[in-house]
């Protein structure tokens, strides 16, 4: 079983609203689905904030628990041969992050995947005020010519969510929020993990995303990483993207 | 009850529901004691400071409406220090067997 968690606020389902709506996705699904696996995507209700809303000042922590309930839910109906995976796109990894590693479900999620994400520092996220750019030279986005180290347009959010320490640059906070505070306590995660990226993704989220899958490789866990190219943020779109996703979920999602 | 999540039990199969009017199910009651909130323009005045991580409950709705092959079902999640938000969940059966 795969668990699919879409971008953005998560309000429509990562394969699109209806069939074929969302080719290279539903094409994804298809494919997996033809390999034997069940999916589950998720679309939160509220149109107007998704995930986020209703959530001011809880933190990123606070608002993934949503996220986390379901996938716990759906982890303790699934027997225990069959293996439990779950893929994040954008925003939809940052939830998945914070449900492994803040909510314990690494110790059930056998396999996860990160598309464009997730978030390793808060405060990073929302000043941009690190040096994205050489913290990433490993799989950097070669197609950019200019990347941004901040997160644009989900810094609102995360200025919701924390009571806008964004905007007062209350470090201390947004870092206590981040993946890299919940991995150094966890010390070491259970899922292995793998992350992609367009190579024109310019965003901050996937520059975040480089560092966060560098955290989680340092903790311990097995990581795959892979610049897809000719991709931008929405890299699960582009087919070679697509392709990416279900190599790598029959190759990690197994008994 | 995840009957229709994940596994093809009672109710799974049952013809498909219109899709739900999210606003009209949206539950934001507990938005009413948090006082003013920012998406208004004011300052939430309950305290939401981070705590331990703690999982919230789910509880179904009811289904939702989904293509041929899918299931959809719509839950309700209850988190600490959030709002009630619902969720809605299409599962897509598997079209072979493993490794097929």
């Amino acid at each position: 079983m795969i668990v699919f968690g879409s971008g953005n606020r998560g309000a429509t389902f990562w394969g699109g609203a209806e069939p074929h709506a969302d080719p290279v996705p539903w094409g994804t699904l298809t494919e997996l689905r033809s390999a034997g696996y069940i999916t589950v995507e998720r679309a939160w209700q509220d149109q107007t904030g998704g995930w986020f809303i209703g959530a001011e000042g809880a933190g990123l922590t606070g608002a993934s628990c949503r996220f986390a309930t379901l996938l716990h839910a759906i982890a303790e109906q699934t027997p225990a041969d069959e293996p439990l995976c779950a893929l994040g796109s954008s925003a939809g990894s940052v939830e998945l992050s914070y449900a492994l590693a803040a909510y314990g479900l690494d110790e059930r999620v056998q396999f996860a995947m990160f598309s464009g994400g997730p978030i390793a520092r808060v405060d990073h996220a929302c000043t941009g005020e690190w040096d994205c750019v050489s913290a990433t030279t490993s799989h950097p986005a070669t197609a950019c010519s200019t990347v941004r180290c901040d997160v644009g347009e989900l810094v609102a959010a995360l200025d919701l969510l924390h009571d806008g320490a964004c905007s007062a640059n209350d470090s201390e906070r947004l870092r206590t929020d981040s993946l890299a505070s919940l991995t150094a306590d966890r010390l070491a995660l259970q899922t292995e993990t793998s992350f992609q990226w367009g190579d024109g993704d310019c965003l901050g989220i996937a520059q975040s995303g480089r560092a966060a899958a560098d955290l989680f490789g340092s903790n311990g866990v097995a990581v795959t990483q892979r610049v897809i190219a000719d991709a931008g943020h929405s890299v699960q779109r582009s087919p070679a993207g697509g392709a990416n996703i279900v190599q790598e979920m029959q190759r990690g999602c197994v008994p | 009850m995840l009957s229709c999540l994940l596994s093809a039990g009672v109710g799974c199969d049952d013809p498909p529901a219109p899709p739900l009017d999210a606003s009209s199910h949206l539950d934001t009651g507990s938005r009413a004691d948090a006082g003013s909130s920012a998406q208004d323009g004011g300052a939430v005045q309950d305290a939401r400071a981070p705590s331990e991580p703690t999982l919230g409950e789910l509880t179904e709705v009811g289904p939702c409406s989904a293509p041929d092959g899918f299931t959809c079902t719509v839950f309700e999640i209850r988190c600490p220090n959030v709002d009630t938000t619902r969720v809605a969940v299409r599962r897509g059966n598997a079209l072979g067997p493993r490794g097929g």
